[in-house]
C-alpha cells in the first residue's frame, strides 16, 4: 500500500510549485519587456559610400513604414524619427515622385541590435539592401 | 388566490429590484430628453461596459466572503497604476505592456490585498468603512512614493514622466503606448458601431472564472464565511485566512481592472484616476440591484449598464430640460452617493431587523418581534 506524503514533503511541494510560478512569471515579464520595448529610430537620408567605393546619392523624397505603423516623409538629407518595437522589424520604403505619389516599393527587415547605441539608419543605404 | 400570490410575487420583486427600477425610469426620461441617437447610446454603453466591468466583478468575492463591499479596492487600482508608471517610463507597448504592468501590479497588489486583509480582519463587522479608510491612508503612502520617491529612490528614465524638479511623476502621464490596445486587439465594427470583442471576452473568461471558483473547496469556504463566521469556524474553516485571500483576490482584480480601464481612457492621472475606482466600482453594483450582502454576475452588467446610461444622458438631459448641462451633472453626482446611502442604511437596517427576529425567536415570540 501506498504511503501518504509527510507533511515536510507536501510543503517542499508548495515551496517548489511557487518558485517555478514565480520563475515563469518574471520569464514571461522579461519576455513582455523584450517583445514590447519600443525604439526610437532615427531615420536619415543621406548620401552614402558604398563598400566597393562608390558613391551612392540619397533618395529624392521617400516615406517610410516601421511595422506598418505611421510613415515618415522624408526629402533629400532629412532626418525623422519612427516608432519600433520589438527586436526585429520590417521597413517599407517608398520612392515618392514629383506628385509625392509612390513609383516604386521596396521592404527590408532590419534588427535593433545592428543599429548601433544612437538607433539610427540611412534609408538610403537600407534602399538598395531592400527587395522590390 | 392565485392572482392575489401573483401580485405579492410581483410585490415583491418591485421591492427588490427598486433600485434598478427607478434607475430605468430616471435613464428612459433622460434618454427621451437627451435627444440621442441610438447608435450614439449603444456605442457609449459598449465603451463603458468593457472599461468598467472588470473592475465591478472584483467586487464580488469579498461579498462572497461577508465581507461587504470592498472599498480597499482603490489599493489595488493604485497597484495597476504603479505597473502602468513603469512601462510608461520603460517605453513598453501593446499587449505586452499590459501583461507586463499587470505582472509588476501583482506583487504589489498582493502585498496590499493583506495588508488590507488583516486590517480587516482586526476590524470584523466594520469592514466597508475601514476599507474606506485604509484607501484614504493607502492614497497618502502613494502620494508620497509617487511624489517623492519616483526619480530619486525608483529610477526614472523618461524625463517626459518627470517633474522639472528632478523627481515625482507629472499629474498626468500619457498612456499612448497602451491606448486601445486591447480593445482593438480584435477589431469588430457591427453596423458602424465598434465592439471591443477581445476585452468583451476577457470579461467572459472573467465570470467563468468566477462561476468556477464559487464551486471550489474555498469559494465554499468563503460562502459559508460569508453567511455566519463562528458557524464556518466551529466546521473547521480558517475563517481570518479565507477572509484574507478574498481580500488579495479582489485587490490583484482591481489591479487588472484599473489597467483595463486606463487603457482604455488613454490618460493616467497619475494622483487622482484611482481615487474614484472604488466608489464608482461600488455605486455601480449597487445601482445593478446588489445589496452589501448579495451580488451577482447579473448585478454587475445591469449596474454598470444602468449607471453609466445615467452618466451619459444626465448632463445633456439637464441642458435640454432646464438649459444647463451641469444641473444633469450635479443630479448625477447625488444619486450616485444617494444610492451608496440608501445602500448602506437598508443593510444596517436588514441587520439590526434579523438581530431582532433572532432575539425574539430565542425567546420564543418570532412572530411579535418582526
Amino acid at each position: 500500500m501506498k504511503q501518504l506524503p509527510s507533511r515536510r514533503q507536501v510543503i517542499l511541494k508548495h515551496i517548489l510549485v511557487n518558485c517555478v510560478i514565480i520563475v515563469l512569471l518574471i520569464g514571461l515579464g522579461v519576455w513582455c519587456y523584450d517583445q514590447g520595448k519600443t525604439y526610437k529610430v532615427i531615420l536619415g537620408n543621406y548620401a552614402f559610400t558604398g563598400q566597393d567605393g562608390t558613391e551612392y546619392p540619397a533618395l529624392e523624397a521617400a516615406e517610410v513604414f516601421i511595422d506598418g505603423n505611421d510613415p515618415v516623409f522624408l526629402l533629400e538629407d532629412d532626418s525623422g524619427t519612427g516608432d519600433a518595437t520589438g527586436r526585429r522589424h520590417t521597413m517599407v520604403i517608398a520612392l515618392l515622385d514629383e506628385n509625392d505619389k509612390p513609383m516604386e516599393t521596396r521592404s527590408v527587415q532590419f534588427s535593433i541590435a545592428e543599429l548601433g547605441e544612437k538607433l539610427e539608419l540611412n534609408v538610403a543605404e537600407y534602399w538598395l539592401k531592400a527587395k522590390k | 388566490m392565485k392572482s392575489s400570490s401573483g401580485g405579492n410575487a410581483v410585490k415583491l420583486f418591485c421591492v427588490r429590484n427598486a433600485v434598478p427600477i427607478v434607475f430605468l425610469l430616471v435613464s428612459a426620461v433622460g434618454i427621451y430628453y437627451s435627444q440621442f441617437t441610438a447608435e450614439y447610446l449603444i456605442q457609449e454603453m459598449l465603451t463603458r461596459l468593457a472599461r468598467n466591468s472588470f473592475l465591478v466583478l472584483s467586487l464580488l468575492i469579498p461579498i462572497m466572503a461577508g465581507m461587504g463591499l470592498n472599498f480597499g479596492m482603490v489599493l489595488g487600482a493604485m497597484a495597476g497604476q504603479i505597473g502602468l508608471i513603469f512601462i510608461s517610463d520603460w517605453n513598453i507597448s501593446g499587449l505586452y505592456g499590459m501583461t507586463l504592468a499587470a505582472l509588476i501590479a501583482t506583487p504589489l497588489a498582493i502585498l496590499f490585498g493583506w495588508m488590507c486583509g488583516v486590517v480587516l480582519n482586526k476590524a470584523r463587522g466594520r469592514e466597508m468603512v475601514t476599507s474606506y479608510i485604509l484607501g484614504f491612508f493607502m492614497n497618502g503612502v502613494y502620494q508620497l512614493v509617487v511624489l517623492y520617491g519616483f526619480g530619486s529612490l525608483v529610477p526614472i528614465l523618461n524625463p517626459e514622466l518627470v517633474l522639472s524638479r528632478g523627481y515625482g511623476i507629472r499629474n498626468v502621464t500619457n498612456l499612448d503606448n497602451i491606448r486601445g490596445t486591447l480593445d482593438n486587439a480584435i477589431p469588430l465594427d457591427i453596423m458602424g458601431i465598434h465592439i471591443p470583442l477581445a476585452t468583451f471576452l476577457l470579461i467572459g473568461v472573467f465570470c467563468l472564472f468566477i462561476i468556477w471558483f464559487r464551486r471550489t473547496k474555498l469559494g465554499q469556504d468563503m460562502r459559508a464565511t460569508g453567511q455566519d463566521l463562528s458557524v464556518a469556524h466551529s466546521a473547521g474553516i480558517p475563517v481570518m485566512r479565507t477572509r484574507i485571500i478574498s481580500i488579495v483576490i479582489s485587490t490583484v482584480l482591481a489591479a487588472y481592472g484599473q489597467i483595463i480601464f486606463l487603457q482604455n481612457v488613454g490618460t493616467l492621472n497619475t494622483y487622482n484616476s484611482h481615487e474614484q475606482a472604488g466608489v464608482f466600482a461600488i455605486a455601480s453594483l449597487l445601482v445593478g440591484g446588489a445589496t452589501v450582502a448579495r451580488a451577482s454576475i447579473l448585478n454587475v452588467f445591469t449596474g454598470v449598464l444602468l449607471f453609466h446610461l445615467m452618466f451619459v444622458v444626465s448632463p445633456m438631459a439637464g441642458k435640454y430640460l432646464v438649459g444647463d448641462a451641469q444641473i444633469g451633472e450635479y443630479f448625477r453626482v447625488f444619486v450616485c452617493y444617494a444610492i451608496i446611502s440608501l445602500a448602506l442604511v437598508l443593510h444596517a437596517w436588514r441587520r439590526h431587523a434579523d438581530r431582532e427576529r433572532a432575539r425574539a425567536a430565542l425567546r420564543g415570540n418570532a412572530g411579535g418581534a418582526a
